[in-house]
């Protein structure tokens, strides 16, 4: 709500500044967002009068104009056309100051002298779009300052208004507040109507047919109106409150609105056929041009204002273009009623309307102020637009709106605040908010609220206005006594803060990406029909087609990470993101399954110029970090199976994450068609595990095993295996001997091609030999190590050279 | 007179030593010509004869052992006498011996160290870490401050009921609140959370007073300009207990405010509104930019506004079966990201959730 300082001051008197003014209302609750000073940036720039004027002879587009200043007439060049001898325009002096930061100077403009420039609307920062010069009114002053005679003098307040605060949608609203806060009274505007027309009986007849959504309407019939502008002091008003004049009826209805917050809205008379009113709700299908000329099918419930024969307003939100006032209208019905605010509402979103009538109904309007504005309006239209206001109301309200009697207690609005009020102090602030307070003994009273604060309906919202007038600040802070509770660690929390340090340990950044993706990433994906992450959850108001599915997968985020540094020069990169997934398990709540990927491209490490050139991260690295990963949780018995047939991956250099017999995840290279659908010309590594399961496999305890006593043995093998035999087969081979003195196997050497034949792969391994109990002796080892060497011949067909 | 020539006069006493029966006169003759003082003042820079000297002097087939093999030879009465000059002749040569030998090896060290060098300024060989995300690293430090006033720390689902996220924050279908949190709707009763507050719901539902926990956490808002991104983070929290009030409130946040940004942090509570708390408060903080002056941070103002709180409105203690006469507690909530820009002196929020590696390697 924009808030116009010199017009508060007209129903409170206070010597606050603009910016004292601002702190009160910001610290009672209604934060004051913005100060503006209407003539800020404006200076030299004056009322001028147009002498005469001529063509410049050497530019069509410009005219050269003789303008009166008041002491002085200057030769202007202009190049706007509207103007004609006698107005008056608003001219910048040499030297002046416009709100762009244009300064003016003396100008020769095609060999002609120019002392200033006549200006715009836009150029006075009035208005982002204007058509030729600002001419000004005939009473405008020559001379004049034009921050003065534009009424620009004043400050404008940008109050932040709740949505539980629809009575500070005003002037009078806010000044209200201002006079409770600083103890002064409130005045309120003139509406004593001067009724010479007919009995308003004879004029129209109402008729509410739904009394639920409509308690209250009221109007008022004027005739032989004069439609023309408003004068200069009501468009100054109205500009400083962000309004744009319209004509004198419309200007009227929306100061109404402006200084008292009841919406009002005027048909034309003439136009109402049968001169009836009727509100009913609207039958479903019904066709409605609103105002803005856009044609509304209605639906059940929404409550229409009709006239004898079709409906004329969508009550609460708009008028009607049939019975529009216009500049030929004679007389005017001015309606001001009472709309059910959640009806309002549902109207209000169904046809995708917010009006600054609807935005004040559905918040609550005033059942009793109303007829305040539509006399205040009658008033003004009278004085500014002439005609015959036609004596007495009509007014069908059959059930006066009672506001509740609320029992407070002060113990509990002390005990809720942690203050210590006395019952007086709550009594006075309550009074000034023109709450009717009543002593109910036993320390507690009753208060009613006024109709203009529907908000206060509940002992908790008294409680809330005692506070909000006495002032938050003055509530001494104090820490709770609080019985000790005992807390279980949160384990979820705390295995993704580990894999978080392993992972960045090992040069992983931590990414946060949306939860939304684009549908068309999981083509990107290649991912078939049936797979579960296309099971996605879309939502049905997306801000971008880009956002419109919550994701199921971590990695497309990644890839687009990925794909948004290479493009900006970043050649080596590790980024991981642990997030919850979305994955749809029909019309309820989806699944949220927690997990983790990371993903990588270029260099393994940062290392040092000192050793050369770095390596690229291959898919050893990736599983690597995994493992690493898994150890940090303590999760063992984990293995990697081969995985050809994970549509985004590469067939070759992929493998399932296997824990406890269940895929866990996967990890290898990203398939190339993958990378090159994100433009990406370098290798990808990622992995993707479901963090939620690996939490349930962790905690193994670290277990002390005694020092050995006895010293090992070590004795190598090098094998010349089929490329395809895995290496973990020569492992399994070896464990499966069930040898007890084998401590430990280590593979210490891969190597392929030449000596080595095509599809053969040399593995070194060592191997640890030790008893617990005593040393063992070279012959002992021999033996067992015969052993083994002859079951890797026997087994996996290895060719075994000895070491 | 080098230490060649030394060891050349070495070798000749040596020869000379088979003739020599008077080996008294021998020992006196060589103490006094072949003084240990030559062999100090001897002015050689390198080490590289004192091997030689030292098998000359003290070696099996040094002038010392060769003396010492002619003892048995002496006259009976003069063995003894012998053997001390000898001795006293050894130990001379020994202490002499040791003092050039340890000033030259001192020098040569010392010209070898400061002949090997590194270019100390070149960086340093170091793995490279991995960096946090800010957004990460506050939520931490939020609820560590938090969590070390006892309050637990509890999540919930992003997709969420209409009835956790509304109606049972006093929020029901036509209510104009619903407005200052433009919503994502999966379907007429299914959207995603516009905040934490259905956390704090769920644990009510779940458990009986005392509460005391906070729930940081991603949530949702259809709406994205350059003050504004569809998703971002908050920290909520919940304390319900019995006599807990609003000066209790104030006092957990103060605590809050002076950790996160530092001691005398001023905080100011001013009224505002939220369907589901009453009363309701804004909470501003000093501006850490100016100290409070007035800056384009603050608007001018001095003061930033960082948290939504107040005390849990009676009608949300109904919807999750609590009886607000005996229990009362206040809900306090935060954006993680606007308090991130404070503190990091972060301009832009869509950087968030860009993950430049250049805004990330920054933290
Ligand atoms: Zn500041």
């Amino acid at each position: 709500m924009r808030i116009s300082y010199n017009w508060l001051k007209e129903y409170v008197e206070f010597s606050l500044t603009p910016q004292q003014v601002a702190d009160r209302l910001t610290l009672a609750g209604l934060e004051v967002e913005g100060l503006e000073y209407l003539g800020g940036g404006l200076s030299g720039v004056i009322v001028g009068r147009i002498a005469s004027m001529r063509p410049h002879p050497d530019a069509d587009k410009l005219t050269l104009c003789d303008v009166e200043t008041g002491s002085e007439v200057l030769p202007i060049v202009c190049g706007a056309k509207n103007m004609k001898p006698g107005d008056r325009v608003p001219l910048a002096l040499v030297g002046a100051k416009l709100p762009d930061g244009t300064k003016i100077k003396k100008a020769a403009l095609r060999g002609q002298t120019s002392l200033g420039m006549l200006c715009s609307e836009r150029e006075l920062g009035l208005a982002k779009e204007s058509n030729g010069l600002l001419i000004l009114p005939e009473e405008a002053q020559v001379g004049e300052d034009i921050v003065k005679a534009l009424g620009l003098d004043d400050w404008a307040l940008e109050v932040n208004v709740t949505a539980n605060r629809p009575d500070c949608l005003s002037h009078v609203g806010i000044a209200r507040e201002v006079a409770t806060l600083i103890r002064k009274p409130l005045r309120l505007p003139e509406t004593a109507v001067k009724e010479t027309g007919e009995a308003v009986r004879n004029l129209v007849a109402v008729e509410v047919e739904d009394a639920e959504l409509c308690p209250r309407y009221a109007g008022r019939v004027i005739k032989g109106i004069k439609v023309g502008p408003s004068p200069s002091w009501m468009r100054t008003r109205l500009q400083a409150a962000g309004v744009r004049s319209i004509n004198n009826v419309v200007d009227v209805t929306n100061y109404v609105l402006m200084e008292l917050g009841h919406p009002l809205h005027a048909f034309d008379y003439d136009l109402l056929e049968d001169r009836k009113i009727i509100v009913r709700s609207a039958a479903e299908g019904e066709a409605f041009t609103t105002l803005d000329g856009v044609e509304r099918r209605l639906s059940d419930g929404m409550l229409l204002i009709c006239d004898g024969a079709r409906p004329v307003a969508l009550a609460g939100v708009m008028g009607g273009q049939n019975s529009e006032v216009t500049d030929g209208t004679k007389d005017i019905f001015i309606e001001s009623a009472y709309f059910d605010p959640g009806s309002v509402r549902r109207t209000s979103k169904k046809v995708g309307l917010h009006t600054e009538a609807s935005h004040r109904f559905e918040r609550g309007a005033d059942p009793e102020g109303l007829i305040a504005a539509l006399d205040r309006a009658a008033y003004l239209i009278e004085e500014l637009a002439g005609g015959k206001v036609a004596t007495g109301r009509v007014d069908e309200y059959p059930n006066p709106v009672m506001m509740p009697v609320v029992e407070v207690r002060v113990d509990r609005i002390n005990g809720v605040l942690g203050a210590e009020l006395d019952k007086s102090e709550m009594a006075d602030i309550l009074e000034r908010l023109q709450m009717v307070v009543t002593d109910a003994g036993n320390g507690a009273f009753t208060v009613q609220a006024p109709t203009f604060r529907p908000d206060i309906t509940r002992e908790a919202d008294v409680v809330e206005e005692v506070a909000r007038i006495y002032g938050y600040g003055k509530i001494k802070s104090a820490l709770p006594q609080y019985a000790m509770t005992p807390r279980t660690p949160d384990r979820t929390r705390e295995a993704s803060r580990t894999v978080k340090e392993a992972l960045r340990s090992i040069g992983y950044n931590e990414a946060i990406n949306y939860s939304f993706i684009n549908p068309a990433d999981l083509d990107r994906f290649m991912l078939p029909e049936d797979d579960f992450r296309r099971r996605f959850i879309t939502l049905q108001n997306p801000l971008t087609a880009e956002q419109s599915v919550m994701r199921t997968t971590l990695l497309p985020s990644l890839m687009g990470n990925l794909a948004w540094n290479y493009s900006r020069g970043v050649r080596d990169l590790k980024l991981f993101e642990i997030s919850k997934v979305f994955i749809s398990e029909g019309p309820g709540l989806p699944d949220e399954p927690l997990r983790v990927a990371g993903i990588a491209y270029g260099a393994r490490d940062f290392g040092s110029v000192l050793d050369g050139k770095e390596k690229d991260v291959d898919y050893f690295d990736t599983k690597g970090a995994v493992e690493m990963l898994l150890d940090r949780l303590g999760v063992d018995g984990a293995s990697c199976k081969p995985a050809a047939d994970i549509p985004f991956m590469h067939p070759g250099k992929s493998a399932w994450l296997m824990v406890g017999g269940r895929d866990a995840g996967f990890l290898g290279q990203a398939h190339p068609d993958l990378v090159s659908a994100y433009d990406l010309p370098v290798d990808v590594y990622l992995f993707e595990l479901d963090l939620q399961s690996l939490i349930g496999l962790c905690g193994r305890e670290p277990k002390y095993a005694p020092l050995p006593k006895y010293p090992a043995v070590d004795r190598d093998v090098a094998l010349i295996l089929g490329e395809d035999v895995p290496s973990s087969s020569v492992v399994r081979t070896i464990e499966s001997l069930k040898l007890d003195i084998i401590e430990d196997i280590r593979l210490f050497d891969y190597y392929a091609g030449r000596p080595i034949p095509d599809g053969k792969k040399s593995l070194a391994y060592t191997i640890d030999y030790r008893a617990a109990n005593r040393t063992l002796t070279d012959e002992e080892v021999n033996a067992v190590h015969a052993i083994v060497v002859a079951a890797l011949r026997d087994k996996l067909g290895a060719e075994v050279r000895e070491q | 007179m080098g230490l060649q020539e030394f060891i050349d006069d070495i070798k000749r006493y040596k020869d000379r030593l088979d003739d020599s029966a008077n080996l008294d006169g021998f020992i006196a003759e060589v103490r006094e010509k072949l003084g240990a003082e030559k062999l100090i003042a001897e002015t050689a820079k390198t080490t590289d004869y004192l091997k030689a000297i030292e098998v000359e002097l003290f070696g099996k087939k040094g002038l010392i052992s060769l003396i010492r093999k002619g003892i048995p030879k002496a006259a009976p009465e003069m063995r003894k006498e012998v053997g001390r000059a000898l001795n006293e002749l050894a130990n001379i040569y020994e202490s002499a011996f040791r003092e050039v030998s340890d000033r030259l090896t001192a020098e040569e060290k010392r010209a070898r160290l400061s002949a090997e060098r590194v270019d100390v300024t070149m960086p340093g060989r170091r793995p490279r870490l991995g960096h946090a995300h800010p957004i990460a690293t506050i939520t931490d430090e939020v609820a560590a401050i938090f969590q070390g006033m006892g309050f637990a720390v509890a999540e919930g689902p992003e997709v969420e009921l209409d009835y956790y996220n509304f109606e049972t924050l006093n929020m029901p279908k036509d209510h104009p609140a619903r407005d200052m949190q433009d919503t994502f709707y999966v379907s007429d009763e299914v959207l995603l959370r516009t905040h934490t507050s259905p956390v704090q719901v769920r644990v009510m539902k779940n458990k009986k007073p005392p509460i005391q926990i906070i729930a940081p956490g991603k949530v949702y808002r259809c709406d994205a300009d350059v003050t504004h991104t569809p998703m971002f983070h908050q920290v909520e929290g919940l304390m319900v207990d019995k006599g807990i009030n609003f000066g209790h409130l104030k006092g957990v946040l103060d605590v809050f405010v002076t950790q996160m940004f530092g001691a005398g942090t001023a905080t100011r509570f001013r009224p505002s509104f939220f369907p589901f708390t009453e009363p309701s408060a804004e909470v501003d903080i000093q501006c850490v930019i100016c100290g409070g002056s007035g800056c384009r941070v603050c608007k001018t103002t001095g003061w930033l506004e960082i948290m939504g709180a107040g005390m849990v409105d009676p009608e949300v203690f109904k919807a999750v079966g609590y009886d607000p006469e005996e229990y009362s507690g206040f809900a306090f909530g935060m954006g993680i990201e606007r308090i991130a820009m404070l503190k990091y002196g972060i301009d832009d929020i869509r950087l968030y959730y860009e993950n430049d590696y250049r805004f990330l390697r920054q933290f």
